[in-house]
C-alpha cells in the first residue's frame, strides 16, 4: 500500500510564553498538544475549532513554515522535519497555502502576473517562456482572463482577490493545499463563487485540501471528513456528514447548536454550572454541560467510535 | 412609534463629486420591538445606523427625518444629541477594543454614563457598575470592575460594552455586527443575553449584520439591504420563508445548507456588489440578478405590500407577491 498524501503523527508545538516574574518559572503553552492525521490524495480534510484552539499553528506547522516541538509531519511518505533546506525548498512546491485576507496576502506593488508566478521560484526548472503559459493557465482555472495579469490587486473586489490567491497556490500544481479561513473574510455571495471553485478544482484537478476553519457550514461543505480542536487536542474526528449529523462530544454539540441556522429558533443553551480549570482531567470540563466526576480527574484519549469515528470524550453521545 | 425614518438618504463626500451611499430609506420600530438589519459589504448598512445616532462621518450630508420618540434628530443640535447618546439611545461596535478606553478601569467606563446622564457620585455609580456587569453574566464582576480592558478576553470585552451600553437602561440599542469578531459559542450566548436583557427591559433593538442566519434567531422583523437601498422587509419567518426579492433569495441560496449532500453547487451571485450609485436611477441589484430587465436599470423602484407588513422593491415582483 503506498503512502497517504499527508500524514500527521503525534504532533506537538509548545510555545514559551513571556515569565509572569522576574524569578517566577516561565510558563508554556502547547499550542497543538499530540495530534494526528492522515488525508489521502484527492480527499479533503476539514479542522475546526474557535481561535486560541491551535489549527493556525496546525496548518503552519504542516507548511513547515513551524518547526514543530515533537512529532512528524510527512508528505507523500518522506518526514519534512528532516530534509535538508535545499530538498525542503522543492518539496515546498508540493504544498501551498491560502490565507484568510485577500487584501493583505497579496502585494499591492506588483502585477498580477508576476503575483501569481512568485511560489514557481523556487521551482528551477520552470523556464520563462513556460512560467507565462502557467500563469494564463492558473488565471483561466479560477475564471479570470489572460488580460487581468497586466493589473493590480486594487483593480479587483474582494472575490476576484481571493481567485488570484487560488491561482497563486495551483501553479505549481501543488499536491496539497493548506487553506486557512479562506472564505471567512468574504460577503456571503462571493463565498459561495470561492467554496463552488474550490470544490470544482478538486474534482477535476484531484486537489487535495486541509482546510482550516470556524464556520461548520462550510467545513462540512467542503471536506470529506472533519476533526474538531479544542485546546491543542482533537476531541472528535469523523465524516463530514456523520459528525455534524449526530455530534458524539459536547463540544462538537456545542458548536452544531452555537452556529446560527435559518431553519428553527433553538433555546438558548443553558449556561454551565462555573467550575475550576481542570488541570488533570478533560481541557473542555469547565465548560461542558455533562461533565461527571471522572471529567476532572482523568483527559479522555481519542478513541474509535463506531465506524470512522473517534472522540476523546469519557460519555460520548451515542457512545 | 418609537422609531420613525422616512427617505433617509446619505451622501459621502468624494473626489468625483457626492456620492450616494443609502437611498430613500425608510422603516419604524415599536417599543421593545427587535428588527435586524441585514447586508453584505457596501449595502449602506452601518451607514445607516450610524446616522440614526448623529454619528455620520465629517462631511456626510444626511437627508430625511429621523423621529425618535417624537424627536426629530436630524434638525437636534449637537449638544442635545450627545444627552441622548448613551442615555436613551445606545450603541455596542464590532470591536469591543477600539470603543473601550484602553488606560481607564472597565469599572470606571460602565460608571461614566451614570455619573454623566444620572448625576450619581462616583460611589453609587460604581456600585451600580459592578451591579450592571453581574446583569451581563459576567463571572467575577467586582474583579472585571477592577480591571482594564487588556486584562479581558474578547467576549468579556464585548458584555463590558453591553454593560456600558445598558446602564442608562436605554429606549433603542443599536447594535452594529456585535459578535462578528467574537467565536460562535461566545456569539451565541452574547446575541441570546443582549435579546433578553431587551425583552426583560422593553429595550429595543436595532441588529446590524451581515449574517441572515443571526438575525432570524434574534430579531423578529427584518430589513435587507443592498446597494444602499432596503430590498425586502417583513416579519423574520415570512421573509425567510416567502423571500420574495430576486436578492433575498440568491443571499438564502448561497450559504451551503446543513445536511446538504456533499459536492452541491452553491448558487453564486455573479458579479460583485456595487461600490458607489451614485448616478443610481433603478435597481441597484440590476446586472447581477438574473431577470433583469431594461425597465430594472431605468426606473425607480416600486415598494409592492403583497401582505402584511412584508414588502418588496423590485420591478420583477407583482402585487400578489408573484414574479412577472
Amino acid at each position: 500500500m503506498s503512502a497517504p498524501l499527508l500524514e500527521v503523527v503525534d504532533l506537538v508545538k509548545v510555545y514559551a510564553l513571556a515569565r509572569p516574574g522576574w524569578f517566577a518559572p516561565r510558563p508554556y503553552r502547547r499550542a497543538v498538544d499530540g495530534v494526528g492525521f492522515v488525508i489521502e490524495a484527492g480527499r479533503s480534510f476539514g479542522v475546526v475549532g474557535e481561535s486560541g484552539s491551535g489549527k493556525s499553528t496546525l496548518a503552519r506547522a504542516v507548511m513547515a513554515l513551524e518547526r514543530p516541538t515533537a512529532g512528524v509531519v510527512r508528505l507523500g511518505g518522506r518526514a519534512l522535519n528532516d530534509l535538508p533546506r535545499r530538498e525542503l525548498r522543492a518539496t515546498r512546491a508540493h504544498i501551498q497555502m491560502i490565507f484568510q485576507d485577500p487584501y493583505g496576502s497579496l502585494d499591492p506593488r506588483q502585477k498580477i502576473a508576476r503575483i501569481v508566478a512568485e511560489p514557481l521560484a523556487n521551482l528551477a526548472h520552470v523556464g520563462r517562456a513556460e512560467r507565462a503559459g502557467r500563469v494564463d493557465e492558473a488565471l483561466g482555472a479560477v475564471g479570470l482572463g489572460a488580460a487581468d495579469a497586466q493589473k493590480y490587486p486594487h483593480e479587483f473586489s474582494g472575490g476576484q482577490r481571493q481567485r488570484i490567491a487560488i491561482a497563486r497556490a495551483l501553479i505549481t500544481r501543488p499536491k496539497l493545499v493548506v487553506a486557512d479561513e479562506p472564505v471567512s473574510a468574504l460577503d456571503v455571495s462571493i463565498q459561495a463563487q470561492v467554496l463552488n471553485l474550490m470544490s470544482d478544482l478538486q474534482r477535476e484537478a484531484g486537489v487535495t485540501y486541509l482546510f482550516i476553519s470556524h464556520d461548520l457550514a462550510v467545513v462540512g461543505y467542503i471536506c470529506d471528513e472533519i476533526a474538531v480542536m479544542f485546546h491543542g487536542r482533537f476531541v472528535e474526528t469523523g465524516p463530514s456528514a456523520a459528525l455534524l449529523d449526530k455530534p458524539a462530544h459536547p463540544y462538537t454539540r456545542e458548536l452544531v447548536d452555537a452556529e446560527p441556522k435559518l431553519a428553527e429558533k433553538p433555546l438558548p443553551p443553558p449556561e454551565p454550572p462555573p467550575r475550576p480549570d481542570a488541570t488533570t482531567g478533560c481541557p473542555y470540563a469547565a465548560r461542558c454541560l455533562h461533565a461527571q466526576a471522572r471529567c476532572l480527574e482523568a483527559a479522555p484519549a481519542l478513541r474509535p467510535l463506531g465506524e470512522d469515528r473517534r472522540v476523546a470524550c469519557h460519555f460520548p453521545f451515542g457512545g | 412609534m418609537l422609531l420613525e425614518v422616512s427617505g433617509l438618504a446619505i451622501d459621502l463626500p468624494s473626489p468625483a463629486g457626492a456620492r450616494r451611499v443609502v437611498h430613500d430609506v425608510s422603516f419604524s420600530l415599536a417599543a421593545g420591538e427587535s428588527l435586524g438589519v441585514v447586508g453584505e459589504s457596501g449595502s449602506g448598512k452601518t451607514m445607516t445606523a450610524l446616522a440614526l445616532i448623529g454619528l455620520a462621518p465629517d462631511g456626510a450630508v444626511v437627508s430625511g427625518a429621523v423621529r425618535f420618540e417624537g424627536l426629530d434628530l436630524a434638525r437636534l443640535g449637537e449638544d442635545a444629541m450627545r444627552k441622548l447618546r448613551g442615555d436613551r439611545l445606545a450603541m455596542i461596535f464590532q470591536e469591543p477594543m477600539s470603543a473601550l478606553n484602553p488606560l481607564q478601569r472597565i469599572g470606571a467606563q460602565v460608571a461614566e454614563p451614570l455619573t454623566l446622564h444620572r448625576g450619581m457620585t462616583k460611589a453609587s455609580a460604581w456600585a451600580e457598575a459592578v451591579r450592571l456587569l453581574d446583569r451581563v453574566r459576567l463571572r467575577d464582576p467586582e474583579r472585571i470592575a477592577r480591571a482594564y480592558p487588556f486584562a479581558l478576553s474578547g467576549g468579556e470585552r464585548q458584555r463590558a460594552m453591553i454593560a456600558m451600553a445598558l446602564s442608562c437602561a436605554p429606549d433603542l440599542i443599536i447594535a452594529d455586527e456585535p459578535t462578528t469578531a467574537l467565536d460562535v459559542t461566545v456569539q451565541a450566548k452574547i446575541l441570546d443575553l443582549l435579546a433578553s436583557l431587551g425583552e426583560q427591559s422593553n429595550m429595543a433593538m436595532l441588529l446590524v449584520s451581515h449574517d441572515l442566519a443571526v438575525i432570524a434567531r434574534h430579531c423578529r422583523r427584518v430589513l435587507v439591504m443592498y446597494g444602499g437601498t432596503i430590498m425586502e422587509s417583513g416579519p423574520v419567518d415570512a421573509v425567510l420563508r416567502r423571500a420574495r426579492h430576486p436578492y433575498t433569495r440568491a443571499l438564502l441560496e448561497a450559504r451551503p445548507r446543513p445536511g446538504a449532500p456533499r459536492g452541491e453547487r452553491l448558487r453564486a451571485i455573479a458579479g460583485a456588489a456595487p461600490s458607489s450609485a451614485s448616478a443610481l436611477v433603478g435597481c441597484p441589484f440590476a446586472g447581477r440578478c438574473p431577470l433583469t430587465l431594461d425597465v430594472c436599470r431605468t426606473t425607480p423602484l416600486p415598494t409592492i405590500e403583497f401582505e402584511a407588513d412584508h414588502r418588496v422593491r423590485c420591478h420583477r415582483v407583482d402585487a400578489d407577491g408573484r414574479l412577472t
